[in-house]
């Protein structure tokens, strides 16, 4: 209250604003009210991942901060996208086309349910923009993946945050609970980042069916190539039917691609026209395009590339027990566990020892976030921890 | 008078032990056995190891990430002080702080202030045990006492500041002068440089506080300073414009955001002034990229807190005695 006044005093007397002063009082007071500082943010400061990364030292024994497959891309993919190179001068007009296809052959719906950017990331930040106009809110579990409605609020919108279940799963009773006239969205990321956990495929379908008759649900299926069932589990055949969902993959997680960038979601026609006046449309580059042709549904190397995950987690998980630690059922590659120390200062000895994890804190307990890794570095992570536990 | 420093330390320790174990669950008390045992500890190297488990029971954990105390004093000696916390790693309880008293020939002398929880026994043994130091080791009790006072006043600043980061706190204040690497320089041309990515050679404007005329200056040398926690002075100013028009006040408004050590000098309406000094309300020259004229722009809101560890900038330029940060005028150092 001083601020405003001592502010309002200026205004008063600073020949600057003469003949102003009614009109600026208001529009100052709004601007000190921070919309400066927020508008200037920059915007990777808000993805935790990438800050992990970008703090994390340039050779680490083992990178296991950020959920990346050290596996891939495929050595087909890789093939590719040095043969792409040369075509590198025209725009990949028609190549993205024929990615469209394979996808959409693949799940069995039309182009037009498909719109691709260079990762999800721009899409999520389009579904913040277009669903949190004029203030409207975002349900999300908490913890959950927060790029979408950490978007939202800086933008107009609100972020409502559900506590997880005792079993660190999303509580969709208590997330439907929440949806008032206010919700813009309801955002479930499944498997759940950062706890891994899944939900009930049953379950997940039933809540999208009702509760997207009142809002759009919007299913983050980053990590579904990790379960036994990726296409069982999905929500696409939800849409299919009818529902007023959007599901969004990723390349970057089983297919190795988080550096080459290549996302997409998938929802009604509607819903993809609406949220294609937020993206370019044209964000992929030809070389990853290339990638991610030769690279899509290649089984035996996701087969593979799932196997040497599902055994280093394994073997995270005999190091951990051996420890004496618990940990979260993992249903994608990344391991939650918590901890018995401050986990920044966790994360801080970690590095210093070569091994990249990241840090939480919910349910008044500390934790560690462990990306699966080579077993090289699994083992790396094992002799770091053993001086820390 | 040993006796009374005696005293006073012991008070200051006890004080010290309570205020770090504020948070811990169940703090337990550090017994005789564990103190005897916790003198075999060693740190293999203290500049670098910030974390040492020892029987799989305890730990020495480098009392909040401090760096080392080096104290001379006015026989010129240099000392060397290490704090490490002792954990009991079963409840990870805080149980003591250990001291590591380095001389300046290189001889280690250990103390553990046990917790406050600790029985009057093992306090008695502790202060027996510095005072036996301190008889070959002269000073020794003095200078422990300057550490332990020191602490003992963070940790009560900490505990009325309800926990919060200390990180803005204990922001560095230097005699670097200087700015953070993502300010944006104007360049010759026009277009905007970010200034860590400016190399010698490059040309960027300066502006003649005079006459208000720009003109380009060639870039001799970008100084960069070690990256340490800066405290940062943070000016918004904005620039209002208002015109009555037939249909109603048509009013521009443009803002700026410049951040730079505290010492760093500006050229004020008022005068010459270090950023740290500039007030609320008063005015800096800015260039008004609207009317593309330099224009006195009103200072609307100051903060100043660290910015993180950080390494900062400046330019050495071949002539002029201002450069355009983010579009304010600074002046050169």
């Amino acid at each position: 209250m001083a601020n405003s006044l001592n502010r309002r005093n200026w205004i008063k007397s600073s020949a600057l604003m003469a003949g102003g002063l009614a009109f600026f009082s208001g529009t100052i007071s709004k601007l000190a009210a921070m919309p400066v500082a927020k508008k200037l943010a920059p915007l990777a400061k808000r993805f935790t991942d990438m800050d992990a990364i970008a703090d994390a030292p340039p050779v680490l024994k083992a990178r296991l901060l950020a959920n990346e497959n050290p596996f891939g891309p495929s050595p087909a993919a890789k093939k590719a996208i040095q043969e792409a190179i040369d075509l590198g001068y025209q725009y990949p007009m028609q190549s993205m086309g024929v990615l469209y296809d394979k996808i959409a052959s693949y799940e069995g719906i039309s182009s037009g349910n498909v719109l691709m950017e260079s990762g999800s990331s721009p899409l999520l930040l389009a579904a913040a923009m277009y669903y949190s106009k004029g203030g409207k809110s975002i349900i999300t579990g908490d913890p959950s993946y927060d790029d979408l409605p950490s978007h939202a609020e800086r933008l107009e919108g609100k972020w409502v945050k559900v506590p997880l279940t005792a079993d660190y799963k999303l509580d969709l009773d208590a997330m439907e609970a929440k949806i008032d006239a206010n919700t813009g969205l309801v955002y479930i990321c499944n498997p759940n980042n950062p706890t891994a956990t899944i939900l009930d495929t049953a379950k997940l379908k039933a809540f999208c069916e009702r509760v997207s008759k009142k809002v759009t649900v919007f299913v983050d299926e980053a990590y579904i190539d990790y379960l036994p069932d990726p296409k069982g589990s999905s929500m696409i055949s939800t849409m299919k039917a009818g529902s007023n969902i959007i599901v969004a993959r990723t390349f970057s997680k089983l297919y190795g691609f988080a550096g080459l960038r290549c996302g997409y979601i998938v929802a009604q026609p509607d819903t993809i026209k609406a949220l294609s006046n937020y993206t370019t449309g044209f964000s992929l580059s030809a070389t990853t395009i290339a990638g991610a042709i030769a690279g899509y549904r290649e089984e035996a190397f996701l087969k593979e590339a799932l196997e040497k995950t599902l055994a280093s987690k394994e073997y995270l998980y005999s190091v951990l027990k051996k420890e004496g630690y618990e940990y979260i059922p993992s249903s994608a590659n990344f391991v939650m566990f918590p901890l018995k120390m401050d986990s920044r200062k966790f994360v801080s000895e970690m590095m210093k020892r070569g091994v990249g994890v990241r840090s939480w804190q919910f349910n008044n307990k500390e934790w560690c976030r462990v990306s699966i890794g080579r077993m090289d570095e699994m083992e790396a992570f094992a002799e770091a921890f053993k001086q820390l536990s | 008078m040993r006796k009374l420093t005696l005293t006073i330390l012991l008070t200051g320790s006890i004080y010290l032990s309570r205020a770090q174990t504020t948070a811990a669950v169940n703090p337990r008390p550090l017994t005789m056995d564990e103190y005897s045992k916790a003198q075999t500890f060693t740190i293999a190297d203290l500049d670098k190891d910030t974390y040492v488990k020892f029987e799989n029971a305890y730990v020495l954990d480098r009392y909040e990430n401090r760096k080392p105390y080096f104290i001379t004093g006015s026989d010129g000696l240099k000392k060397r002080v290490d704090l490490y916390k002792l954990i009991a790693k079963e409840g990870m309880q805080e149980i003591g702080l250990m001291v590591f008293y380095t001389n300046e020939k290189g001889k280690l002398y250990k103390a553990l202030v046990p917790d406050f929880t600790a029985d009057g026994k093992v306090w008695e043994k502790y202060f027996l045990d510095i005072d036996n130091i301190n008889k070959v080791e002269t000073n020794f009790i003095l200078k422990l006492s300057y550490v332990l006072s020191k602490e003992v006043s963070f940790q009560q600043y900490k505990v009325l500041n309800g926990g919060k980061d200390m990180k803005e706190e204990s922001a560095t204040y230097g005699n670097d002068i200087c700015f953070p690497g993502d300010e944006m320089v104007t360049m010759a041309n026009g277009s905007k440089k970010m200034l860590s990515t400016i190399k010698s050679g490059d040309e960027v404007i300066t502006i003649d506080p005079a006459t208000n005329k720009s003109s380009v200056v060639r870039v001799k040398e970008l100084t960069t300073h070690e990256a340490k926690n800066y405290a940062l002075t943070r000016l918004v100013l904005v620039a209002a414009d208002v015109k009555n028009t037939r249909t109603g006040r048509l009013v521009n408004l443009n803002t700026k955001v410049l951040q730079a050590t505290p010492n760093h000098p500006m050229l004020t309406k008022q005068g010459s002034l270090k950023m740290g000094e500039i007030a609320t309300g008063q005015e800096v020259l800015c260039l008004n990229e609207q009317t593309g004229k330099y224009e006195a722009f009103t200072v609307l809101q100051k903060t100043e807190n660290g910015g993180g560890i950080q390494k900062v900038y400046n330019i050495v330029a071949d002539g002029g005695s201002t450069l355009l940060m983010n579009g304010v005028m600074v002046m050169q150092k």
